[in-house]
Order: C-alpha cells, then sequence, then structure tokens
C-alpha cells in the first residue's frame, strides 16, 4: 500500500489484513517489492495527491510497475490519479486511463437540482469478464464529487454506472491496473469479498 | 474471434437513500439522550458499532456529547471504535482544530463532524474540505423551537443559543465548504415521534448539499416520511437502540430494502 500522505489508509489496511492479506505501507517507491500487488488507496484532493506523486517521486516506479503489468489497485481517489487530469484542480495525473476526472453537475439530467457529493450505496453486478476477476454481486459505497468519465475504448472503463443521470466509470482498467471509484473497504461483506477476489487474481498471498 | 467488448453499464436503480444510525456518548459511554438531556447508559460504544457493522447498517455516526475538549485519550478510544466499523463511519463532538480533524480522519473515521467550530472557526471546514475532500466534512446543526425566540439554531449539543435562523444557517454551512448537513431537531430528540419535516423541507430546498435528518424517528414511517419532505439520509439513534413500550435496550436495523 503506498501511502501518498492524503487521507486514511487505515480503513484499507484494516480490510486487507481482515481478508488475510499480509498488507505493509510503503512511504517511498524504494519500499515496493519485487512481487506484490500494489494499493493506491486516497482519499482527498486531485492537486495534493498529486503534490505527493511528485514530492515523493513515485511517477517513475508506478509507471514502471504499470508497463510491466503489476496488480495495481486504486481506491477512488487512487483511481482518479490513474486519468490525465482532473477538474478538481491542476497537475498532471498518471495517465493511464485516457479520461478526465470531472465534477458532478449542479443539475441531473433531467434538470433537478443533483446533490454533490455523490454519497451513498449502489448496486454492484457486474457479470464475468467484466472485471479481470470474478466479482460477487453486492452493493457497493460511493462519495465523490468528481467522476471519471467513462472512456472511448471501453475496456478502459470497462464497468459503468450514472448518479442523477451522469453515466461515469465506476471501474477502469489499463494493463493490470484497475481503478474503483467506490470504497470496498467500506462496504461490509460486498467490498470484502470483493477485495478477496482481487487478491487472489493479483497473487497477494492468503486469500 | 474478435470479441466486441461493450462496457456494462449498472442498471439504472431507484435511489437507496441512506439509513443511518446515530450514536451519542458521554464521556465515552454509550447513552441516549431526550432533548439532549437525561442521558440514559444503554451500552459499550464499541460492541454496539461491532453489533450495528455486523448488521449491515449503512452509515453510522458517533457524537460525544460531552463538554470535555477532545484530546489524545479520546483520539485513542475513538480509534478502537472505528476498528470495528466496515462501513462508512463519522465522529463528531469537540473538534475545533484541523489536528484534531486529522486525528479523527487518521483514527479510520471517513468524516468529521463539525458543530460549534463552524460559528467558531469558520475557516476550519474549507480547509479540511482542501485536505480531505468536501464529503468528508459533516455539518451538525441543531434546531430548536422557542415560544419567543421562534425558530434557531443552537450550538453546544443543544445547550447554547445562536441568533441563527436554520435556513440561513444551512446556507453558511454550505458556502464554509462542508459536504453534507445533519439537521437536528433538538426539540424532537429521544422523542420518537417523527422528524420535524417542515424543517427538513425547508433547508433540503435551501442547499444543494445531502441533507441527512436526526431527531424523532421512531418507525420505519418516520423514516420514509423524512425522506418524502426531502430528506438525502435518515438518521435515528434510539429506534436503533430501544425496542417496545418499556424501552428495552435491544439493537435492531430495518432491513435493507425496508424503507425504500
Amino acid at each position: 500500500m503506498i501511502d501518498l500522505a492524503t487521507g486514511n489508509i487505515g480503513s484499507v489496511l484494516k480490510m486487507l489484513a481482515r481478508i488475510g492479506a499480509d498488507p505493509f505501507v510503503c512511504s517511498s517507491p524504494n519500499d515496493i517489492d519485487d512481487a506484490s500487488p500494489v494499493v493506491v488507496p486516497g482519499v482527498g484532493h486531485f492537486s495534493k495527491a498529486v503534490q505527493s506523486l511528485d514530492d515523493g517521486h513515485w511517477r517513475g516506479q508506478l509507471g514502471a510497475l504499470h508497463a510491466e503489468d503489476r496488480p495495481i489497485l486504486g481506491i477512488c481517489l487512487g483511481a482518479q490519479l490513474f486519468c490525465r487530469e482532473s477538474e478538481e484542480g491542476g497537475g498532471a495525473g498518471l495517465g493511464w486511463i485516457p479520461a478526465v476526472v470531472r465534477r458532478f453537475p449542479a443539475e441531473s439530467s433531467g434538470g433537478e437540482r443533483l446533490r454533490v457529493p455523490h454519497m451513498g450505496w449502489q448496486t454492484f453486478t457486474p457479470p464475468d469478464g467484466c472485471l479481470p476477476f470474478s466479482a460477487p454481486a453486492g452493493r457497493m459505497y460511493y462519495a465523490q464529487s468528481y467522476f471519471i468519465e467513462p472512456t472511448v475504448d471501453p475496456a478502459h472503463s470497462p464497468y459503468q454506472s450514472e448518479y442523477g443521470g451522469v453515466r461515469f466509470a465506476a471501474a477502469v482498467r489499463s494493463n493490470n491496473a484497475i481503478g474503483l471509484q467506490f470504497h470496498p473497504e467500506k462496504s461490509h461483506r460486498h467490498g470484502m469479498a470483493l477485495l478477496r477476489h482481487w487478491l487472489a487474481w493479483a497473487g497477494g498471498g492468503a486469500a | 474471434m474478435i470479441a466486441l467488448q461493450l462496457p456494462y453499464v449498472e442498471p439504472r436503480q431507484a435511489p437507496a437513500p441512506r439509513v443511518i444510525v446515530a450514536l451519542t456518548t458521554l464521556d465515552g459511554r454509550l447513552v441516549r439522550t431526550t432533548r439532549f438531556k437525561d442521558p440514559t447508559y444503554v451500552g459499550d460504544p464499541i460492541n454496539a458499532v461491532k453489533i450495528f457493522s455486523e448488521k449491515g447498517v449503512d452509515e453510522l455516526v458517533l457524537l460525544e456529547i460531552g463538554r470535555r475538549p477532545f484530546e489524545a485519550r479520546r483520539e485513542e478510544a475513538i480509534r478502537d471504535i472505528a476498528s470495528e466499523a466496515f462501513m462508512p463511519i463519522s465522529y463528531g463532538g469537540g473538534v475545533s482544530t484541523i489536528e484534531q480533524v486529522r486525528a479523527v480522519i487518521r483514527c479510520g473515521f471517513e468524516k468529521v463532524v463539525l458543530n460549534t467550530a463552524l460559528h467558531e472557526s469558520p475557516g476550519l471546514a474549507r480547509t479540511a474540505a482542501d485536505e480531505f475532500g468536501s464529503q468528508a466534512v459533516l455539518a451538525s446543526m441543531e434546531v430548536s423551537r422557542h415560544w419567543m425566540r421562534g425558530e434557531h439554531v443552537r450550538t453546544g449539543c443543544g445547550r447554547v443559543a445562536t441568533r441563527w435562523k436554520p435556513v440561513d444557517w444551512a446556507k453558511r454551512c454550505e458556502e464554509l465548504g462542508c459536504g453534507e448537513l445533519m439537521v437536528t431537531s433538538v426539540d424532537r430528540d429521544g422523542s420518537m415521534s417523527g422528524y420535524d419535516r417542515e424543517l427538513i423541507a425547508q433547508i433540503a430546498s435551501a442547499v444543494s448539499i445531502p441533507v441527512i435528518a436526526l431527531g424523532g424517528a421512531g418507525s420505519v414511517n418516520d423514516l420514509r416520511a423524512g425522506l418524502d419532505a426531502g430528506a438525502t439520509a435518515v438518521a435515528a439513534g434510539s429506534m436503533f437502540v430501544f425496542h417496545g413500550p418499556r424501552r428495552a435496550v435491544l439493537i435492531n436495523y430495518p432491513e435493507a430494502g425496508r424503507i425504500a
């Protein structure tokens, strides 16, 4: 788990430990070992996270891992960092997903007031083959003011959902980097099952 | 063979409004109050949060109503509580500096609840939102109706009256950078007689951030009425902790979908 010093990595660590993984926190790129799957958590502000990517010299290392198909899981802001840029603030993301992170509009597609942030639970029913690992249906918790726009190439945003009629990428993929807009670590047994399946696919030890 | 890959789009779904469990502690002990007074000891918060987590609750808000300042000892206590939660959990009570906000988030809470601090340190909400995102900053406002003063906002767990009218204060909370607003009717706290629907309707139409109703819910019908009045999410305490006419302590929570 890389620590970008933004927000709360405790919840993700707790959930990973619960499913039998043995997570360790990397405070610098040198801490990442040769085999373990990598988690990029994140709550907070896009620009600040980008700043941490630069200050901590994470870009080169993460880019190399991405290029060599290391399993990488981005959660919420972590997933948004996989994209090119964000309306939330300046700075370039990692650019793996050719998409821009946008703010939800003030009105839904039906012209009604859209409450932002989008906070709450949505069903999660991706069919087999949608994600590289099987993921049992359930419900997942979202907390987002910004969303990843669906990509032109559906392979980059294989799983989508919508809020107020606004379609967004709920899961993104580039090589073996998977980004999730929702919070599996806060989604009870549903999120637990998803992380367990991801970990088994990613080869992260006991799962 | 080339497979045509299309994205899978989650089917359009009826909104599933959150049903939030609001727990109050007094100096770390789980209590229930009536009109924010007469605290009754009901148990241990760690155990309660664990049970609610196992029941799969949508979200939980933990509010400390004691007057002691937020200190290191409390940080330890709330970390133990958060460690039992596999759902979003918020903490409020005595948080007045950005260092304390960081401490709460570090303990494993997704959101920090601000109330008195919004009056005393108006810049805090924005500072916290810039660091953690506005979804991590939950404003809590307490409203009371007074025969002379009229409807007004109170702070300090109902102890202190302010000059603010509810709608003006709600807009102010949004301007200050809060990402969500919990509206508590002081008069209905612990009454299980239903939400102040008029209040919720007024506030829901005044702001664009999610609005949580709290104070008065005693039944699933009350929860539904709160949503019908315009609340984005509904919260309750007594209803989930007490059971039956004799108010025996029994943790309960409506099954998923029961209020939809």
